[in-house]
């Protein structure tokens, strides 16, 4: 089973990672959703004892995709925080990341957890609303994108994350974060490893994330 | 057991024991009774006659959704006014238990449906009749069932039993001849329960603070917590004031705060109204209000139940069929329903084992004189069961290799041990087979016995089977095989919530402010895997599943015993009396030692096949 899988869509070929993770080659773009970087440290700040260590580990998963990817953008499809608290233990982490990726262009299309991104001093680009580019646009939450103009011949896909999906497979035990096609729009899985998810009745397309492994999975619905 | 602990106390036992009588509604000669199930509803014309010559009566059944099913089924042949019929579980709304115990007492309810919500305390002297349905479980249980009825001194109990499934004919017989011998199962009270003393700590530290040594020697005092060591009292200590024992993981955590008085106290009161909110709740997951549009509560029923309905469906509840009309928050508003046709939820939690010491009387009575009214009856299902594969005895240990479709292979093993003792043998012998040849085996259990059903073709043989029924080199094993069959995983969504971990679910909806707090406790577990692999709280819960869950001891017990017998290793051609009732459970576990991309690949060859 591959780690990587190329589908194409809106003409374009897109490379789905295992790591939940997409890559447009053409322009050299990465793309995540929902990191929820600082998640253990609103746990803790409520006096629900969780261990630091969740946002190390993401980033660490990110530095590796960028680094086999060879991208030079990184647009995350909202959710990159989960709260806003300016004294948490995960600003260490990104500082760090930032400082080895200088050269990279971070993009943050505002999700509704990032409130507090544009104070944060992250030196990314913060985007709000939807975003058309090309034969794309990208937003936070599915359904956020101005539909194409009916008529008009022209077909828009929106990538977005937000709900994170996941998907059972029969023969394995458990669920899985997955890529989803609903429609006209192609939902991300939650980036971040504590996230838990929303199993999906209806789609085009799946491609359910196993571990290291990618697996087509087909149509539901 | 929160009781002092007094080693040389002495013992006072009631001087006579109660005479009890155990009754089988018998099947009639010729009927045909089902091999596998749980219901037993076929049973209702006999249960209802009897119910009809009694004062008033308590119907035991095993689980609430058979009690919701067994009301209904009553409900619909019942000839007297309707709220002569009563339900009592635990998930029911404490009113309406309190008004079914009520009516009891003062004799305006002729029957009740119950679990064993109704086992335990009040007396209601005027029950004259007790039904048992399905399995009894255990000599004690079926004893502290009948001694409901007639519960007046000098009278005897008594207690008529209802077979859902026709091997539990000889459960029956196999608990009378216990009962008159004597033998009745011990009961085991928890010990260092670790989640319950951070709760109760937590709880002292709100209600005015506590001091450490004092509250030690306090909690020492009692039987659960008289072997608390040092390291572990300074682990619950540094979990509930840091959040565990490695400090620097856990950067401005404070839920119990040390001040320079060296009192233990909280400070935040979000940490406050979390934690009363919290206390003292039965652990069960996300538990959803049942609520009509205006008035009553009903009780609570399970999220995962509701979140599958759509509003204007059906289902049955507190003894009545509810229309769904939404949910908000954690509360499900409901109206009356006239369709008696509707879905019965089930909720979660283990079920009951067979003890031990009843399913060795099983044994024995399969194989035994057929002596008892049950056993005459049971004559014919003995007979195909001999001469399809073998009957059980005590001298013997019985296995079945049946192949299954599809290539792999299905290998029966009775211990007749109880499903506790079962899961652990399971899970196992998957682990001890699959390091023989790489291999991923799902399981399922009954209080008979388990069944391993391999994915890859694996012979079997005498000497195979001795190697992985070994008691040597248990622990290790075991430990493994909880790890990879995730058991552990399990028993932490309790052990998280008691202690705190988890979200109440809260009356009126989760806030806003509270929401971005949510993670289930799967997902807790693996992040305390991950980035603190030595925390008091996962020691737990590997420890509940050692001792409370696989009940170790009896594990070991069981291995020796089987150790000991002679291997009877039958290769039938089809599903036996035995085997069919094992077959048809859902499966309890998956345990694999392959390598993760040959399972990937092979589900993916699955899917290939299914769509082609």
């Amino acid at each position: 089973m591959p780690e990587t899988l190329d589908i194409t869509l809106a003409g374009e070929t897109l490379a789905l990672h295992a790591d939940r993770a997409l890559h447009w080659p053409a322009r050299g773009r990465l793309f995540v959703a929902d990191v929820h970087l600082g998640k253990d440290d609103a746990f803790r700040a409520a006096g629900i004892a969780l261990p630091t260590g969740g946002a190390r580990h993401d980033l660490e998963r990110l530095a590796a995709l960028i680094a086999t990817t060879g991208a030079h953008e990184l647009w995350v499809l909202g959710d990159l925080l989960h709260g806003a608290r300016p004294d948490a233990r995960w600003r260490d982490d990104w500082r760090r990341f930032r400082a080895r990726h200088a050269q990279l262009r971070i993009v943050l299309v505002e999700g509704n957890h990032d409130r507090s991104a544009a104070r944060a001093e992250l030196d990314i680009t913060l985007l709000k609303g939807c975003v058309v580019d090309g034969p794309f646009a990208f937003a936070h939450a599915p359904s956020m994108a101005p539909a194409a103009r009916p008529g008009s011949g022209e077909s828009r896909l929106t990538l977005c994350g937000h709900v994170h999906p996941v998907v059972r497979v029969p023969g394995l035990r458990g669920r899985f974060p997955a890529f989803v096609q609903v429609d006209d729009q192609l939902v991300l899985p939650a980036f971040s490893a504590f996230t838990g998810g929303w199993p999906i009745q209806r789609a085009q397309a799946r491609y359910g994330c196993l571990n290291g492994h990618l697996l087509d999975l087909g149509p539901v619905g | 057991m929160l009781l002092p602990l007094a080693r040389d106390a002495p013992i006072v036992r009631a001087a006579r024991q109660r005479r009890v009588a155990l009754r089988t509604l018998l099947p009639e000669a010729g009927e045909r009774f089902p091999w596998a199930g749980h219901l037993g509803l076929s049973q209702l014309g006999r249960v209802m006659k009897l119910i009809a010559q009694a004062r008033s009566a308590i119907v035991f059944t095993n689980t609430r959704a058979q009690a919701e099913l067994w009301h209904r089924a009553l409900a619909s042949i019942w000839l007297e006014a309707p709220e002569t019929l009563a339900l009592h579980h635990g998930s029911l709304d404490a009113s309406l238990r309190a008004a079914a115990e009520q009516g009891l007492r003062d004799g305006s309810v002729r029957c009740v449906v119950a679990t064993s919500s109704l086992d335990l305390g009040v007396d209601f002297p005027s029950v004259d009749l007790v039904l048992q349905i399905g399995s009894p479980k255990g000599m004690a249980r079926l004893l502290q069932r009948a001694g409901r009825a007639n519960h007046r001194p000098g009278a005897p109990g008594a207690v008529h039993c209802v077979p859902t499934h026709v091997l539990e004919l000889a459960e029956y017989a196999a608990a009378r001849h216990a009962i008159a011998q004597g033998h009745i199962e011990a009961r085991r009270a928890p010990r260092l329960s670790l989640d319950v003393l951070a709760q109760h700590c937590v709880t002292l530290a709100l209600g005015g603070g506590f001091r450490a040594n004092e509250l030690l020697d306090e909690v020492r005092g009692t039987h659960a917590f008289a072997d608390l060591s040092e390291v572990q009292w300074a682990a619950v200590l540094a979990f509930i004031e840091r959040g565990g024992q490695a400090l620097e993981n856990y950067p401005d955590f404070h839920r119990v705060v040390l001040d320079e008085q060296g009192l233990y106290t909280v400070a935040d009161r979000r940490v406050a109204l979390r934690h009363r909110l919290s206390i003292g709740t039965i652990t069960a997951d996300g538990a959803v209000q049942v609520r009509f549009l205006r008035g009553a509560s009903l009780g609570s029923v399970e999220e995962g139940f509701i979140s599958r309905l759509r509003p204007r469906d059906r289902f049955q509840f507190a003894g009545r069929t509810l229309e769904l009309v939404a949910v908000d928050g954690m509360t499900a508003y409901v109206r009356k329903a006239s369709s008696p046709s509707a879905s019965v939820p089930r909720w979660q939690g283990g079920r009951m084992p067979l003890s031990t010491e009843l399913g060795m009387a099983v044994e024995a009575a399969l194989a035994g004189p057929r002596d008892a009214p049950e056993m005459r009856a049971l004559a014919p299902l003995l007979d195909l069961q001999a001469s399809a594969s073998a009957l059980p005895t005590s001298e013997t240990l019985l296995v079945e290799a049946v192949p299954a479709r599809g290539g792999g292979g299905l290998l029966f093993v009775y211990p007749f041990a109880g499903r506790a003792v079962h899961e652990g043998m399971a899970a196992l012998c998957a682990l001890r087979w699959g390091r023989a040849s790489p291999n991923t085996f799902l399981y399922a259990v009954n209080d008979y016995g388990f069944v391993l059903q391999a994915q890859r073709r694996a012979p079997v043989d005498e000497a195979l089977l001795r190697q992985l029924l070994t008691p040597d080199g248990l622990m290790d094993a075991l430990r493994e095989a909880m790890n990879l069959s995730e058991m552990a995983r399990r028993q932490f969504r309790d052990i998280a919530r008691v202690a705190g971990l988890l979200m109440p679910s809260l009356p009126g909806g989760t806030p806003r402010s509270l929401r971005q707090l949510q993670a289930s406790s799967g997902l807790l577990f693996d992040v305390l895997r991950r980035h603190d692999p030595s925390h008091v709280l996962l020691a737990q819960a590997e420890r509940e599943v050692f001792e409370a869950q696989l009940d170790v001891q009896a594990l070991a017990a069981t291995l020796r015993r089987c150790a000991a017998r002679r291997l009877v290793l039958q290769a039938p051609l089809t599903l036996t009396p035995l085997s069919f009732p094992l077959w048809a459970e859902t499966v309890r576990g998956e345990l694999s030692t392959e390598d993760w991309s040959a399972r990937v690949r092979r589900a993916a060859e699955q899917l290939q096949h299914r769509h082609a």
